[in-house]
């Protein structure tokens, strides 16, 4: 019996490896793009697209459908970016950081990204607002999905939407 | 791409596919880094090295909170070891005096011969409850010469060897769990001690053939003897004899143990756990008698009153009579 659980372990700990690497090649930068428009502090959003992928990794057993992978990864982003903004903090600063820093090839991006006026007027947003205009008009998600990921209602969601289109058309208004 | 929405197309707001042109556009120049897989890979490893330590931590810490729980909630109550080093009899004041003779100098405490420091037991002491009426001179010498060493631990009995139950067995006077036969040679009750030899005490009557009984009334680990002493009328009249701490036998004075029915009045005693009841009534009415029933204790000063006497109505014709004598008396 217990060589049977390690076997399987070990076949959960194959599929998550591939499963990471797929995930990673498809989806990453479209992920570190939407963290951008959450976050406040551009620097933190690819530390909290890695760390979603860790979690993903380390949660890849109990997945019931593996399929929705990336709606699970794109949920912990946002949750993610929550507690950022909510606290301040770096996502997980408790752990050691594997490797070296290394100068971010992005900081020259980041920069031009924070010249973008409709990101200054997306920092201006409500979080939830801005969560339910990035996740429906970036991520491209239905109104549903857009839910599921905020944890509100379709109804909440609509209502985050207008108005914060409603509000980014005066502030980009007022930036021109 | 999910299309525009009339609710989103509001004259002061952003079209929608303006705001998702303007959206790509910003993130455009983000790319991913090149150490970003090798970050995760090795946040991945890390993670895995993590969980056994974190698990045996948590583990840990949980036992221990476990422990701390168990201990705070039930502590160990320490009065069940404390309890058999106190006997009543240590109250006495015949206790009071021999321990004041130990920590005497040598030489002040009135030696024995077989024990420097163990004070002479000297009967008709001062004690305004307890007397020690009598001891025969020559079977109590021998008892007194072959009794055991005292127990340094059992200062409230400095010369009985401590008793092996609390209380005591019935019979056992000298708390060795073996019974003691009493028996009567005129006045003088003489009691063959299974470890401390015999002892005599001369009450000023007993009636014969002897009526006796042996309970630890006090529940001190030794056992008192009760002696019916005389009557008067269908009253029977009882004395207590209990084992002082100087291995002799004195008598309780003041006893209020009376037993039986004279005329309208009536007496009962009982024995209860360290305690006993003492019922008087008296007629009222046919068969029906008003009764007090009164907790008395045997302490170091005889006996004592406990709370407060209870009042209640026993119709003898309905009920079992409260007036016989009790405490194993036939």
């Amino acid at each position: 019996m217990p060589a049977r659980s390690e076997a399987a372990r070990s076949e959960v700990a194959r599929d998550a490896d591939a499963a990471l690497t797929a995930l990673y090649s498809e989806h990453y930068r479209s992920l570190v793009r939407l963290a951008a428009l959450l976050l406040d502090d551009l620097g933190l959003c690819e530390e909290v697209v890695q760390d979603a992928y860790i979690r993903v990794h380390a949660a890849w057993g109990r997945l019931q459908d593996r399929d929705k992978a990336l709606a699970y990864l794109r949920q912990t982003v946002v949750n993610l970016a929550r507690s950022t903004l909510r606290r301040r903090l770096v996502a997980l600063k408790h752990a050691p950081k594997p490797m070296p820093d290394a100068a971010s090839a992005e900081e020259g991006a980041y920069t031009l990204v924070e010249r973008a006026a409709v990101v200054q007027a997306l920092r201006e947003l409500p979080r939830r607002q801005r969560e339910a205009v990035v996740l429906r008009y970036y991520a491209d998600l239905s109104e549903a999905d857009a839910a599921a990921v905020m944890r509100c209602s379709v109804g909440s969601v609509k209502a985050y939407t207008s108005r914060g289109l409603a509000a980014l058309g005066t502030k980009l208004e007022g930036l021109r | 791409m999910s299309g525009l929405e009339p609710d989103e197309l509001r004259p002061d707001g952003i079209r929608p596919d303006e705001l998702r042109r303007l959206l790509f556009e910003a993130v455009e120049p983000i790319r991913s880094s090149p150490e970003a897989y090798n970050r995760i890979r090795g946040g991945v490893i890390r993670r895995r090295r993590m969980r056994v330590p974190a698990m045996t931590f948590g583990g840990l810490a949980l036992a221990g909170l476990i422990g701390f729980a168990y201990v705070a909630i039930d502590p160990r109550p320490s009065s069940n070891l404390v309890e058999p080093a106190r006997p009543p009899l240590t109250q006495s004041v015949t206790d009071t005096t021999a321990v004041r003779a130990s920590s005497q100098p040598a030489g002040h405490g009135g030696s024995t011969g077989s024990g420097g420091v163990r004070p002479s037991a000297t009967p008709g002491r001062s004690e305004p409850a307890v007397t020690a009426t009598d001891a025969s001179p020559g079977p109590a010498s021998t008892a007194t010469a072959t009794r055991p060493s005292t127990t340094p631990s059992n200062v409230n009995s400095p010369t009985l060897p401590p008793p092996v139950s609390f209380p005591a067995k019935p019979g056992d006077i000298d708390g060795d769990g073996v019974i003691d036969s009493p028996s009567l040679s005129g006045s003088t009750i003489v009691v063959a001690l299974s470890r401390l030899g015999t002892v005599s005490v001369t009450l000023p009557a007993v009636v014969s053939p002897l009526t006796a009984s042996v309970v630890d009334i006090d529940a001190n680990g030794y056992g008192e003897l009760i002696v019916q002493t005389d009557s008067s009328g269908d009253t029977r009249n009882f004395g207590v004899i209990r084992l002082a701490p100087n291995g002799q036998l004195q008598v309780v004075s003041g006893s209020p143990l009376h037993a039986g029915l004279n005329g309208t009045h009536g007496d009962g005693f009982r024995c209860e756990s360290g305690t006993f009841a003492a019922v008087a009534g008296d007629n009222t009415v046919d068969r029906i008698y008003s009764v007090t029933s009164t907790t008395w204790q045997l302490t170091k000063v005889g006996f004592t009153k406990v709370g407060s006497p209870t009042s209640s109505t026993v119709d003898l014709a309905s009920a079992p009579s409260p007036f016989t004598a009790g405490c194993g008396i036939a």
